[in-house]
């Protein structure tokens, strides 16, 4: 599970992130919806170990992030805004080197990456390179990375921005099945109707603070809301007015 | 953890062997394009030596029958053919047959050059060459060594007529005897390539491998997922010095063979001799010359991946990583106006300027086993701060997420 306390980045003296709270249970999948700059990528970050943060704390599967990174990126599964994969190399070879890199190899490792490739519909990419990939293959395959080592947790960064409609699909499936498989998921997107279909729950981030934390129907009935857009809207209003018409 | 070191190592050589520009830096240049500049001088040298001496050089002399003697004896030595100027022609003539190529000299003898030579006095010979032509100045050096040669006949046989001995205008006969063993020729040739083409191309080698491993890393964002595995940065970055160091190893030694091939086999083969030119190298030397070599390769493939890390972008590391490579030509310039030996003891504590002059010496076998621990003790310090340097731009998230 991850439990975030009072978590806070400053960069240059400019609070980006400030004082989030929240906990996202084992099971659950918690959808962190914002409008661009609201600080949902750097809040992924610090929990994904990448950046520290300035004040607060948070733990990961047990493990904080600031006394303990190694544990904590040995338990979760990230997949960043980009796939970022190595072009020259094949699917297999890029799902071996982070298996490697997780500790994974021989039979094992071999097993997984087929199973993985089968699971995600890539199974006959498997000795091609990944610079010949469509968008919505690089972003299956970094999913498949992200889960090599069967992490407990799992923080997908815009895991749909850019995609198709069958390739998003694919990627809420797998969000979904990774939630029946008992994971916690974390997960931003600025995709509200996306959001809906697969969150447990929803918080609203605006200006590096958390506005609106709750079921989809929680966030909506607070402000008297049809839809989560409406939600959306209404609490970006409130928290920041000159966002609100920007997104509106 | 050497697991995970070997894995980092592993993708990196994989992703630069699939990488066209890699390959050029490592393998075509190395062993195709350096020898082949290397010795296309030398071929074209003596092509055109070749094609110089098999055309008799013409010189046009005008007053030539004041000396029938002279044209003779020139003419006997078959160097130069003698063309007589033709009566009524003039210096403008001349001087148009020359510019076109007709003749390679012209040569004037005064009309009292009978009566002077005579007299046994100085006869004013006037030489019109054009310059600007090899064989114009080809031919007027052979006159000039052709004239030497029948002066000192001449002066030989007028100190005989008064009973001299041609001796007395030469007290001092000078015989040079080179000490050099034959072996050491080799060694000697090698010497003054090998040094600057390992400093040049342990920049050059790896220079792609480098760029790639962190700049490269951040443009298509895939350092974000590297950093994000259960691996200390100690253990990526170590992966990636060392997938930068093969390469650029891979390299130099690829061009010290190719280089050694071209210098001590093909080279003598050109100018016409046989088989190969020998080198003198004993085990400990070549123990010495690797050593110096590997550790100064992981001290260039730090900095190089260091400024890489650094960097934004692709440009932005190509453009540090070009500055590092003018940066280690300067050492090798300035050694130029160094000693071939005893060089200061200090200059052995300098990268790049110990790994020239260690080379050379090694090579020339002149090396002292003082300058050559200095060299080593001072590359791998020099190859451990640069390390940690790399390591530090590594774990500074402004570093990484500077795009």
């Amino acid at each position: 599970m991850i439990q975030a306390r009072g978590l806070e980045k400053v960069y240059g003296g400019r609070p980006v992130v400030r004082g989030l709270t929240f906990a996202v249970e084992p099971g659950e999948v918690l959808g962190l919806v914002g409008p661009n700059g609201a600080g949902k990528t750097t809040t992924l970050r610090m929990l994904a170990t990448t950046l520290r943060p300035t004040r607060g704390t948070a733990t990961v599967a047990g493990y904080d992030v600031v006394r303990e990174p190694l544990l904590v990126r040995a338990h979760v599964g990230v997949l960043p805004t980009d796939p970022g994969l190595y072009g020259r190399l094949t699917a297999a070879e890029n799902l071996r080197f982070y298996g490697h890199l997780c500790g994974l190899e021989g039979a094992p490792l071999e097993r997984r990456i087929d199973e993985l490739l089968e699971w995600l519909g890539l199974r006959e990419a498997k000795h091609q390179r990944t610079e010949e990939f469509s968008k919505g293959m690089r972003q299956k395959l970094a999913l498949a990375r992200a889960v090599i080592h069967d992490p407990p947790v799992l923080i997908l960064d815009e895991p749909t921005a850019g995609l198709d409609v069958l390739s998003s699909r694919a990627v809420i499936d797998f969000i979904r099945e990774s939630r029946q498989a008992g994971r916690s998921v974390l997960f931003s997107s600025h995709y509200l109707l996306e959001a809906d279909r697969v969150c447990d729950r929803i918080a609203i981030i605006v200006d590096g603070e958390i506005c609106a934390l709750g079921t989809p129907a929680e966030v909506c009935r607070a402000v008297g809301a049809a839809t989560l857009e409406d939600a959306f809207a209404a609490w970006v209003a409130r928290r920041a007015p000159g966002v609100a018409t920007r997104v509106v | 953890m050497w697991f995970k070191i070997r894995a980092v190592w592993r993708r990196e050589l994989l992703d630069s062997v699939r990488d066209k520009r890699t390959l050029y830096m490592m393998v075509l240049l190395p062993i195709v394009l350096m020898p082949g500049i290397m010795l296309l001088g030398p071929v074209m040298a003596v092509r055109q030596q070749e094609s110089l001496a098999g055309q008799v050089p013409v010189a046009l002399v005008a007053g030539g029958d004041q000396l029938p003697g002279l044209m003779e004896w020139i003419k006997a030595t078959g160097a130069l053919a003698i063309e007589t100027a033709p009566p009524g022609s003039g210096p403008e003539e001349w001087a148009q047959r020359l510019g076109a190529g007709e003749v390679q000299l012209v040569v004037e003898l005064p009309p009292d050059a009978r009566d002077r030579a005579a007299a046994e006095e100085p006869v004013t010979v006037r030489v019109v060459v054009a310059g600007g032509n090899p064989r114009s100045a080809r031919a007027a050096a052979l006159w000039g060594a052709l004239l030497e040669r029948y002066s000192r006949e001449v002066i030989a046989g007028r100190l005989q007529a008064r009973g001299l001995s041609p001796g007395l205008l030469e007290p001092f006969v000078v015989e040079e005897h080179d000490i050099t063993p034959p072996a050491q020729w080799g060694g000697r040739i090698l010497g003054m390539l090998v040094p600057f083409f390992i400093v040049v191309w342990a920049v050059a080698g790896g220079m792609y491998t480098a760029i790639d491993a962190g700049a490269g890393e951040k443009e298509r964002n895939s350092l974000e997922s590297l950093i994000m595995t259960p691996v200390p940065g100690t253990v990526i970055v170590a992966g990636k010095a060392l997938a930068v160091a093969t390469i650029a190893m891979v390299a130099v030694l690829l061009l010290v063979l190719s280089t050694s091939v071209s210098m001590l086999y093909l080279l003598p083969r050109i100018i016409g001799a046989q088989g190969w030119l020998p080198v003198e190298l004993s085990p400990s030397g070549l123990l010495g010359l690797l050593a110096t070599m590997t550790l100064f390769v992981a001290f260039v493939s730090a900095v190089q991946l260091a400024f890489s890390v650094f960097s934004k972008s692709f440009r932005e590391a190509q453009a540090y990583v070009t500055g590092l490579m003018f940066a280690v030509m300067l050492p090798a310039v300035y050694l130029m106006f160094v000693e071939e030996t005893g060089a200061a003891l200090w200059m052995y504590l300098v990268p790049v300027l110990n790994v020239l002059l260690v080379c050379r010496e090694v090579l020339q076998g002149t090396a002292g086993l003082p300058q050559l621990l200095l060299t080593l003790g001072s590359l791998a310090a020099a190859a451990g701060l640069a390390f940690a340097l790399a390591l530090r731009a590594f774990a500074s998230e402004r570093v990484l997420f500077r795009t």
